[in-house]
């Protein structure tokens, strides 16, 4: 419930903005990549060595948007939805935030970095402790980050396009097999490389 | 000297972020997993310089199996057999295997 309300607000925060500030889409695109999810194990009370530790590697696909009619300090906004998904987790995540491209005189490719922030959540597909399968098991919280990337046009308005990106976020997992044992397993970062296409209106 | 201020307030807005974002506990709720019904006590305890017929005799450890130590100073062996398979005995303390489904 708190999870669906979170996402009804930055929606709604984000077609306000579009409206208000007539705001308009100038490209969407779809990447698909490998992402990378680090975590850490704290033992609090005993300790648990994890038979079963999970996979740090997701393949993910990413649909994002820039938009045209608004700059901040010269930076273009940005928005994406990506869902990363091994055998074991899913990570789906929604991202805002603004980049500064940069053409090299005389060159068709451009180049842009910028600043991401949204909301995510960790979605475990077992249990951690004894491999059954589980369901509305899931850690969420906030994501930050920066990203770069390169697009190059191969056709009239389509572009093919890389992109790696470094998001920082604290998705926490109690372990509590009994009373006197306790641990946190936490994914702290995440970094991306996908490649993809996309349109420019 | 308003461009170094646009690339001042674009790195605040950055370091702004990551704080938010590492420091504030992640402002979401956390996933939690417990009350573990099958659950098997490691009560064997290792012998030292066992014969083969010793470590056969001590405690299964199958794939995707979880040890849980109850004290923090709790430890136990893991002997790995030629043939694959894994044993488990107690060296001191209380620990106990959480058997994968």
């Amino acid at each position: 419930m708190k999870k669906t309300s979170i996402f009804l607000i930055v929606s709604t925060l984000m077609s306000n903005m579009l409206f208000a500030q007539d705001i308009a889409i100038e490209s969407i695109g779809l990447n698909i990549g490998k992402n990378n999810s680090d975590y850490s194990q704290d033992d609090h009370q005993g300790s648990i060595i994890l038979g079963n530790t999970p996979d740090k590697r997701f393949l993910s696909y990413e649909l994002y948007a820039t938009l045209k009619n608004y700059t901040l300090y010269s930076m273009k906004p940005y928005l994406s939805v990506t869902c990363a998904k091994n055998d074991e987790l899913k990570h789906k995540y929604i991202l805002a935030g603004l980049n500064k491209y940069y053409t090299p005189e005389g060159k068709k490719y451009d180049f842009y970095a910028g600043v991401l922030a949204g909301y995510g959540i960790l979605k475990w597909e077992y249990d951690p402790l004894n491999t059954a399968k589980v369901i509305n098991a899931d850690a969420n919280g906030f994501i930050a980050g920066v990203q770069i990337g390169v697009n190059h046009p191969i056709a009239e308005r389509v572009y093919i396009g890389l992109n790696a990106k470094y998001l920082r976020h604290e998705y926490a997992t109690k372990l509590n097999p009994t009373a006197g044992t306790s641990s946190t397993i936490k994914h702290q970062n995440t970094t991306a490389l996908m490649i993809g296409l996309s349109y420019k209106f | 000297m308003k461009r170094n201020n646009t690339i001042l307030n674009s790195i605040m807005a950055v370091v702004i972020l990551l704080i938010l974002s590492a420091c504030s506990g992640g402002g979401g709720s956390d996933a939690s997993f417990s009350d573990t019904q099958s659950r098997e006590s490691i009560n064997i305890d290792c012998i030292t310089n066992p014969t083969a017929l010793n470590i056969a005799s001590y405690i299964d450890l199958n794939s995707g199996d979880t040890i849980v130590k109850e004290d923090t100073n709790a430890t136990v062996s893991i002997y790995h057999n030629a043939d694959g398979t894994k044993k488990v005995c107690r060296v001191v303390g209380s620990s106990y295997i959480i058997r994968a489904n």
